[in-house]
């Protein structure tokens, strides 16, 4: 359990967690400057708020909470981002050398986690990106555990169908 | 399930694959300057809050007191006694409240304020000041001066805490008073007078909605104002904000612009394609043929082409401020005759003397005879009548004149 007692230490802890905020907004986001928007907005909120951690979480999982629920205040004031879709590609078809197969490869792997709806987005990232267990991501999320398993279930369902072709290159 | 283990499950490695666009360096150092702000001021508020509690009562005291000793005789000074402060305090001076240093230069000292008594003649001051009293009543004198400077400035400002009003709701409002005012001046003005101002727009549209105080009519109209400032503003930050208020078919032109100014080629034609409401259609079209380019040449041709989008296509020529005659007469030359002769259709709608110019040349000509006369024949301009006129006459162009004419129903009375 981390507390930060008083305000002096609570706002050295938020400042050293910018960068980490920032790469889970990005995640969360898929865009870098929405990702700036949503972690600005969620240190202003954590500035405000700072009295109401009790140090009953982690820091950290205090703190993506707010990230998260900066981030769907502001999918709702300004709708989600009109992506172009962009079906996938089979690209063993296509001969680009390996490194520039990855590289599609790994742009293809990220569109997909952010096409994702936002509930099943947040659960996946914070799985496998942030490293949660269950427990800690109902926690950030304040949801169920069984909440968890079902929409981290119906994420990578989605994604394995999605990623498909690329299986079989393994 | 634990998925902190291992799982061998191929999505996992494919998960660890993606690459996410990455944090610059300047992102971060924004950020840490933003919160290191936010962490200033709230530490400056307080402070300041304290001073002024403090300050500002002391100097009402201090004018009571000066205002009640006003006029009263001086006292007569002991003059052996004084002490280096009360000497310099004894100097003509303004009344005010006074900081003096103390001879130890170090140390500061907070004296009572010494309400002015009038100036004594030289003569009462037995012993002349020393040069360090003279240099110390200087900066007395200075301090004073800097402080009734800034209680002046204090005193000025105290009436009308707003002092400069917001730019922004100042622009907004004039577009409601007066909304046939051009939103593009007012909008450069803004840009011009405070940074980031497309930023300062998009925040207020998006929280000016929840304002409980305004009615909603208000709020339409403020709302509806704000998004003729973005429009003109707007880069492709704004793109969200604009597509979603796109979604409202009252939505200002300065929007309708906007989005037509960030899409691409291919996002703009799908738009004109489907687009329902005629002027935003206009808008697409006009939008499209403007960029110029041989790919939104063609786009814009293929739409020419096509029945459903054909007459309106035609119709937004005429919104075209500059439109791109190089690239239409090189798609003359085309192997597709469809496009040939949407390109001398557009040539002509443009209606100018210079393009009937050119036409007739290649009117002349009889490889480009057949698209030059289509386009002669779209056109209202007199150059391009005068011309019809004397070909219908020409031995040589009379019959070409007349095949065009019934093949692609163009006479001019049409037109």
């Amino acid at each position: 359990m981390t507390h930060p007692g008083d305000r002096a230490t609570f706002d050295r802890l938020v400042s050293a967690s910018l960068p980490a905020a920032l790469r889970f907004a990005v995640r969360l986001t898929g865009r870098l400057d929405t990702a700036e928007d949503v972690v600005q907005e969620a240190m202003l909120a954590a500035s405000r708020s700072w009295k109401s951690f009790r140090g009953q979480s982690q820091f950290q999982t205090w703190l993506l909470r707010i990230v998260v629920n900066t981030h769907r205040n502001l999918v709702a004031r300004r709708g989600p981002p009109e992506t172009l879709k962009h079906d996938l590609v089979d690209r063993r078809q296509m001969p680009p050398s390996e490194s520039a197969a990855a590289a599609e490869l790994a742009e293809q792997v990220a569109s997909c986690v952010a096409a994702l709806p936002l509930r099943q987005r947040e659960v996946l990232v914070l799985s496998a990106y942030e490293g949660m267990d269950a427990a800690q991501i109902a926690e950030v999320l304040e949801v169920t555990i069984e909440n968890v398993y079902s929409t981290l279930n119906v994420a990578r369902s989605k994604l394995r169908q999605q990623l498909e072709p690329y299986f079989a290159e393994k | 399930m634990n998925w902190q283990e291992p799982t061998g499950d191929p999505l996992d490695d494919l998960l660890q694959k993606a690459s996410w666009p990455e944090a610059r360096l300047e992102q971060l150092e924004r950020l840490e300057r933003g919160w290191k702000r936010t962490v200033r001021r709230r530490k400056i508020v307080p402070i300041a809050s304290a001073a002024a509690v403090v300050l500002i009562p002391a100097i009402g005291v201090v004018g009571l007191l000066a205002i009640r000793d006003n006029g009263r005789p001086a006292e007569p000074h002991t003059t052996q006694q004084h002490t280096v402060e009360q000497r310099i305090a004894e100097q003509p001076q303004p009344t005010s409240a006074v900081v003096a240093h103390s001879p130890e230069p170090d140390r500061p000292q907070q004296v009572a304020v010494v309400p002015s008594q009038p100036a004594e003649s030289p003569a009462q001051i037995a012993v002349e000041p020393t040069a360090y009293e003279l240099a110390l009543a200087r900066i007395h004198r200075r301090q004073i001066a800097a402080i009734q400077g800034a209680t002046k400035h204090a005193t000025k400002q105290a009436p009308s805490p707003t002092v400069e009003p917001d730019p922004i709701a100042g622009a907004i409002q004039r577009l409601i008073n007066e909304p046939e005012l051009q939103s593009q001046s007012i909008a450069q003005g803004l840009a011009l007078k405070i940074p980031r101002a497309e930023a300062k727009l998009q925040r207020l549209l998006q929280t000016a909605a929840s304002n409980p105080l305004e009615t909603p009519e208000l709020r339409a109209a403020k709302r509806h104002a704000a998004l003729r400032l973005l429009g003109t503003l707007a880069t492709r930050d704004s793109a969200p904000l604009l597509l979603a208020a796109l979604r409202d078919k009252e939505s200002p032109v300065e929007v309708v612009e906007a989005v037509a100014r960030l899409c691409s080629i291919e996002q703009l034609s799908a738009r004109a394609r489907t687009e329902v409401i005629a002027e935003r259609q206009s808008v697409w079209l006009a939008a499209l043929l403007e960029r110029g380019s041989p790919q939104a040449v063609d786009e814009f041709l293929n739409l020419v082409v096509h029945p459903a989008t054909s007459a309106a296509s035609l119709a937004a020529v005429s919104g075209v401020k500059h439109a791109p005659t190089d690239a239409l007469f090189s798609v003359m030359h085309s192997p597709s005759i469809k496009m040939r002769i949407a390109a001398a259709r557009v040539l002509g709608t443009l209606n100018d003397p210079a393009v009937s110019k050119r036409l007739i040349e290649l009117a002349l000509n009889s490889s480009t005879r057949s698209q030059a006369l289509v386009g002669l024949m779209s056109s209202s301009d007199p150059v391009a009548k005068q011309f019809l006129a004397y070909a219908r006459q020409d031995l040589s162009l009379a019959a070409a004149v007349r095949s065009i004419s019934h093949r692609y129903s163009l006479a001019q009375s049409v037109n």
